[in-house]
């Protein structure tokens, strides 16, 4: 990737990533602890969607195991990072003399990352052999196998219970550093070599195969980025939660950010931030109504489960009408400033249009 | 010998009850190419609706049928309101709109009809224990090993001999070729769909026997045990999914026999590593054809 094109990318990717500082920067003029909560949370889910874009949207390979990523990233620096009097009550027994360590919240973040990225990447090379069904069963597995370790390893992990004591270090505005962090590196993925050879094993493996994309070798580097940005998002949600649990880490979060990403439209960055932003928003929508609140003098009933019959309604109508989600294969530059030269128009435009509206984007872009 | 033979049975019922949920699988997907996550919703509408006809003063013996009923039309019920309209979607929408209708079955249950467990009342004889000898059978064991063999016999004839069956078969060979020769599509995929709940819903009996009670995610494992069945025989295999489950089953109950006591809790997990490892040398599947791998 030439320097001009990396500037480009990161250019390109500013638009999104702004959406998201400006989302974030309005919520840290709230000072109520439950709006700064909810905008963590969001900030957490973002990274994690941007991060399964990566891998998802670019191979076509759907991954269900992305929170199992998340709990080994979150679990690790928990365990790491954690104050020692704190864990000898929690965890006195944990193997390796763990009980007693205290690593610096930095070290152990990074530890972390890379604990759940070798992790990844073993999974990786099992999964990138596999085809289509195989090899999302292969991440479902991954999933259970995680958390029925979290869940069992009591001496480890406190086992179902909450694992408490996190040093908290991550506010809003740090949160969406991290996010915008995760969507220049997402972007900048898309738009390389690397990133355009697994799109075409999307389009057409054989094809792709058939030119010289080596689709195993270019899966597996799409899933180790994709792992990170995960990874990250799991270090963000230790650290500005406290708080951990096994059931973070399992169906409920894969259904919530599958459906963000399926409803933004996998195959884009801008996408995935829209489809997060959109269903953030109904979901906490779905969250008061689900507690049965009184509306001008109307009792509504309680409805327990409603925020999840939201997400799993979202991606069968989405998949039914709009399979590619609200933004398809686009971003946000591209809608506005028209496409580059990474992919070819439909018929009836001549080259020197796009190149002009390349430029066009470039100008803009530099300004 | 006599722990053995015990034990054979039990690992022979457990993958009976995975066989038939694999089963299912592996038909819809044969015909439709949809690998449908929802598969295990059917176990949970099956005790949903034994529950509520137990509550209409139904007798139990009656509840079985009735529940094996209420799968079918469930099976069918999801093929016509959520899966045709994706029918000429690519496999990955199939597969994410089963997602969906998954979550969203099992939580309209959470909403509307029960938080917790509730008990449904089977037989009294169906949890009794044969003695024959030394011998001591269980009659859930005895009926679900009968029962399974009883399915896959009337599976195989059905797939032989009827023109539906045939039509299943040449639809799983290539779908366009078998609407020219004349078959109606819409009913091919209802057939298909009725056949794969009527599998479920015998599993799913057995499975409501053995735990006594229903809950709105009680479907989750019983379909997540049947897909590894599906990929560890070969998916899309009839018979791969067949023998996948049996050897899920004795796999289960070999590991249940010989773990020690402290690691009983990461069964599962052991599972799923051994499959995993099975499938990264034969990513085609235990059964399945090498030229299905493709990546």
């Amino acid at each position: 990737m030439t320097l001009k094109a990396l500037s480009r990318s990161i250019t390109a990717a500013s638009l999104p990533a702004g959406i998201v500082m400006a989302i974030a920067i309005v919520g840290s003029a709230f000072t109520t602890a439950s709006i700064q909560r909810t905008i963590s949370a969001f900030l957490v889910d973002l990274i994690v969607v941007v991060g399964l874009q990566v891998f998802m949207g670019n191979s076509g390979v759907v991954n269900l195991g992305h929170a199992a990523i998340m709990g080994i990233a979150a679990y690790t620096v928990g365990i790491l990072a954690t104050p020692a009097v704190l864990k000898s009550l929690t965890i006195p027994d944990a193997p390796l003399g763990l009980a007693r360590v205290e690593l610096n919240v930095v070290l152990a973040a990074v530890i972390g990352i890379g604990v759940a990225a070798i992790v990844g990447a073993l999974v990786g090379m099992a999964i990138t052999r596999q085809s289509g069904i195989a090899a999302v069963m292969g991440t479902l597995a991954f999933l259970i196998i995680v958390h029925v370790v979290l869940t069992n390893w009591i001496s480890l992990t406190g086992g179902p219970r909450a694992f408490f004591g996190v040093p908290v270090r991550l506010g809003v505005l740090s949160l969406a550093a991290l996010g915008v962090l995760a969507i220049v590196v997402a972007r900048v993925f898309k738009d390389s070599v690397t990133g355009l050879h697994l799109r075409s094993s999307r389009e057409d493996l054989l094809a792709a195969a058939a030119v010289g994309v080596s689709v195993r070798q270019v899966r597996l580097v799409g899933w180790i980025v994709s792992t990170a940005i995960i990874a990250t998002g799991g270090v963000a949600l230790a650290l500005f939660l406290g708080t951990l649990d096994p059931d973070s880490f399992y169906f409920r979060t894969v259904f919530a950010t599958l459906a963000m990403l399926l409803l933004g439209g996998m195959r884009s960055v801008s996408g995935a931030v829209v489809g997060t932003i959109v269903i953030a928003c109904g979901t906490e929508l779905m969250r008061y109504l689900e507690g049965g609140p009184d509306l001008f003098g109307v009792v509504l009933p309680r409805l327990f489960g409603l925020p999840q019959v939201f997400l799993g309604a979202t991606i069968v109508i989405v998949m039914a009408i709009r399979p590619d989600g609200i933004m398809g294969d686009r971003e946000l530059d591209e809608l506005i400033f028209g496409r580059g030269t990474a992919e070819q128009p439909a018929n009836g435009v001549s080259g020197a249009v796009v190149e002009s509206k390349v430029a066009a984007t470039v100008r803009r872009g530099s300004e | 010998m006599i722990e053995l033979v015990q034990q054979i049975l039990n690992a022979l019922s457990l993958g009976g009850q995975y066989a038939l949920l694999a089963l299912g699988l592996a038909i819809v997907s044969s015909v439709m190419g949809l690998v449908n996550f929802a598969h295990g919703e059917l176990v949970t509408i099956t005790g949903f609706s034994m529950l509520g006809l137990q509550y209409l003063g139904v007798p139990p013996i009656v509840l079985l049928p009735l529940g094996i009923v209420a799968a079918t039309l469930a099976a069918v019920l999801t093929e016509r309101v959520a899966f045709r309209p994706v029918r000429r979607a690519d496999s990955t929408t199939m597969f994410l709109t089963s997602f969906g209708v998954s979550i969203v079955i099992q939580n309209l249950i959470l909403m509307f009809v029960a938080t917790r467990p509730r008990a449904v009342a089977t037989p009294e004889w169906m949890r009794g224990v044969i003695e024959i000898g030394a011998f001591r059978i269980q009659v859930l064991q005895l009926l679900t090993t009968g029962m399974t063999a009883v399915g896959l016999a009337v599976l195989v004839v059905f797939l032989q001999r009827t023109t539906v069956g045939i039509a299943m078969r040449a639809a799983a060979e290539n779908f366009t070729m078998t609407r020219l020769v004349g078959i109606n599509a819409d009913r091919l995929l209802t057939a298909s769909f009725a056949l794969s709940g009527f599998l479920a819903g015998i599993a799913a009996i057995f499975i409501i026997a053995r735990r006594g009670a229903v809950d709105s995610f009680m479907g989750f494992i019983p379909v997540v045990k049947a897909f590894v069945a599906a990929v560890l025989g070969g998916f899309g295999s009839l018979v791969g999914a067949t023998l996948g489950g049996f050897a899920l089953g004795f796999l289960e109950v070999a590991l249940d026999a010989y773990l020690p006591q402290s690691a009983a809790g990461f069964r599962d997990a052991f599972v799923f590593v051994l499959v995993g490892a099975v499938l990264v040398v034969r990513p085609q599947g235990l059964f399945g054809r090498a030229d299905q791998v493709i990546a």
